[in-house]
């Protein structure tokens, strides 16, 4: 569905990625993992058209993904959650999420709220509170159904885990697994690899701005070297 | 301490360094000697005391409505102190109730109270419009009046030569041609933000009034007059000044209707998202720069179309309508108001543009204290220190604004 192959990105004359080759298919979890500076949020800031690659392809769909800016990757159907959650601290809830719905013909906004809403009961009760009042979780539920909201075909995660508590992470997994299902094809781009890898079908490792190691997420996890590395485990 | 107590106790110190100085020096210039005296003596020191003593009763009556009413909580809008009012506007006949009130009054009120009304709604006009940009989007535009005079120049040069041009006529063009100019202005502006937009809208406010005020098509300094042909042609049974007012206020409806549909609409959530987090908007498929110039283009249309009905009031422009203390009191109504709420800039407007004129005319104050007019722009600024110490929101603030500014103090 998606694949990228040997991009190189980066911030001005700092070059971030150097060849990166990854490959999404029509259903799956895929995983970035990797340290600090490794380039996975600088990949997915490349496909959401944040970034425009130096060189290299992006293929979606099998068609080139040609564009200016992320505005215009949404109407091709790649929505990315951005780090930190970036939700609007001065709209409500509801507001909040009707910002989502904005390249969506207004007379679908019932329907979509409706879905949303089932993945998280919590933001219809607070539909009326400000975006800002809300806790880290529930900011990231927020941001997550946001996202949802422009009815993405490709979902672009990154660290939904930042800052949270052990407990809202399981949560906030379980629901990203339950939009998997309903056929959204999820990357994620995660510091707490053991959680990403457990959802995940597949996982890229990233050292550097280059690929060291794919494989399913399972034969990851019992890679020793990913254990390793970014496991905390000896 | 609770911090409310420990910020009136400031806010009264800083007023009171603020305005005593000013007053215990007292100086009077006499324009017509060319002598200065100060009121600080003889029979003048009890004008004096007057003086003090109404601008200091002005804060106390302030002060005492704000600690004893018990609906008001010291950072909520002013709305749960005027909780009836509020639920009249609630109700679905409150406006076509209020807009008949608004135009009946052209019947009952005085030459003097529909001159005031007039210029009110022109200035209420160009407060909402500024409010599309500093209150929706979130960019500062500091030249605001730039637009103003743009409007009210393209129909006085255009009746120059097109004799006989008709204002309704007009008024689609002056739409449309300032819009053109703002979005000429938002395109270099897109990049910049903040501080550094004001800098270039004032940049660009300042170089318009130079260029009108040495173009030989604008006439320079002496600004142009209409002609009789363009001028607002009265409606049959009516006078000149009771059409004015009636054409500012159907203006006035029709952009708050459309204004207020805007708000309410995708685009109107989108421009409060980018003024928000524009990554964020960005992400969630808003084009920021389209939506951006819009902003722009609305704002200096609404700027434009003020600018024409004030000619038409007026049949007179010069220069000096784009000058920096008009964009200046123009953005204090707005923030003044509640930045964001459009109930709010209108109250803002009113408030800002009829005190001095209160200040001036009243009798009443007149009769107590002769020099009292003399210290109106004094008490004025007063207000205005004492407004952005105790409500930084604005009178109305906007829910969407409210919540960041009660954090943060």
């Amino acid at each position: 569905m998606l694949r990228l192959t040997n991009i190189h990105a980066g911030y001005g004359y700092s070059e971030v990625l150097k060849g990166i080759d990854l490959e999404l298919n029509a259903g799956e979890i895929v995983t970035l993992l990797g340290a600090n500076g490794a380039g996975k949020t600088t990949t997915l800031l490349t496909i959401a058209g944040v970034l425009q690659p130096q060189q290299g392809k992006i293929l979606w769909d099998g068609q080139p993904l040609l564009t200016s800016g992320p505005d215009e990757v949404l109407a091709h159907g790649i929505c990315l959650c951005p780090e930190g959650r970036h939700i609007f601290p001065r709209l409500t809830v509801l507001e909040n999420l009707l910002v989502g719905s904005y390249r969506q013909p207004s007379a679908h906004n019932a329907a979509i709220l409706d879905r949303v809403y089932s993945y998280f009961p919590l933001l219809a009760e607070r539909k009326k509170q400000l975006g800002g009042t809300l806790s880290g979780g529930e900011q990231q539920m927020l941001a997550i159904g946001r996202s949802l909201m422009s009815e993405p075909k490709l979902l672009l995660l990154d660290e939904p885990s930042l800052g949270l508590a052990p407990q809202i992470v399981e949560r906030i997994f379980g629901i990203i697994q339950a939009i998997n299902h309903e056929g959204i094809p999820i990357l994620l781009v995660e510091q707490n690899a053991h959680e990403a890898l457990a959802i995940a079908n597949r996982g890229y490792v990233l050292v550097t701005g280059k690929i060291v190691l794919s494989d399913t997420a399972r034969n990851l996890l019992a890679s020793d070297e990913v254990r390793r590395a970014y496991l905390g485990e000896s | 301490m609770p911090t409310r107590y420990r910020a009136l106790i400031l806010g009264l110190l800083g007023l009171g360094f603020i305005t005593f100085p000013f007053l215990w020096l007292g100086l009077k210039y006499n324009y017509a000697t060319g002598a200065i005296t100060t009121v600080w003596n003889g029979a003048n020191g009890i004008k004096f005391f007057s003086n003090l003593l109404i601008a200091f009763g002005f804060v106390a009556i302030l002060v005492v409505t704000h600690y004893t009413n018990k609906y008001w909580d010291w950072m909520r809008p002013v709305k749960h102190t005027l909780h009836p009012v509020v639920e009249i506007m609630e109700q679905p006949w409150w406006k076509p109730v209020a807009m008949l009130i608004v135009l009946s009054a052209v019947f009952f009120l005085s030459d003097k109270s529909l001159d005031l009304g007039v210029q009110l709604g022109i200035y209420i006009l160009l407060a909402l419009g500024l409010n599309i940009t500093v209150g929706f989007t979130g960019l500062l535009v500091l030249g605001y009046a730039a637009f103003f005079s743009f409007g009210a120049y393209i129909f006085a040069v255009c009746q120059q030569l097109i004799p006989g041009l008709q204002w309704w006529i007009a008024f689609p063009f002056v739409f449309v041609i300032g819009g053109l100019l703002g979005w000429l202005l938002g395109l270099p502006c897109l990049r910049l933000r903040g501080d550094y937009l004001a800098i270039v809208t004032l940049g660009f406010a300042e170089s318009f009034k130079e260029l009108l005020s040495n173009l030989k098509i604008t006439n320079g300094d002496k600004g142009i007059t209409l002609s009789p042909a363009s001028m607002l042609q009265p409606i049959p049974g009516l006078t000149q000044i009771q059409t004015a007012y009636i054409v500012v206020a159907v203006f006035l409806f029709a952009s708050l209707f459309f204004i207020r549909r805007l708000y309410n609409s995708p685009i109107g959530r989108a421009w409060v998202a980018i003024r928000e987090d524009e990554i964020a908007a960005n992400s969630m498929g808003i084009d920021v720069v389209k939506l951006k110039l819009l902003a722009f283009a609305l704002s200096a249309g609404v700027g434009a179309l003020s600018g024409l009905l004030y000619i038409l009031y007026a049949s007179f422009i010069d220069p000096s309508s784009a000058a920096f203390d008009k964009s200046a009191m123009v953005l204090a109504m707005v923030v003044l108001g509640g930045i964001g709420s459009i109930y709010g800039v209108m109250l803002g407007a009113a408030l800002l543009y009829l005190i001095p004129e209160f200040l001036r005319d009243s009798q009443t104050i007149q009769s107590l204290s002769p020099h009292f007019s003399d210290y109106r722009l004094l008490i004025f600024g007063a207000i205005m220190v004492a407004m952005m110490l105790l409500r930084p929101q604005g009178l109305l603030g906007s829910h969407r604004h409210r919540h960041e500014i009660k954090r943060d103090t």
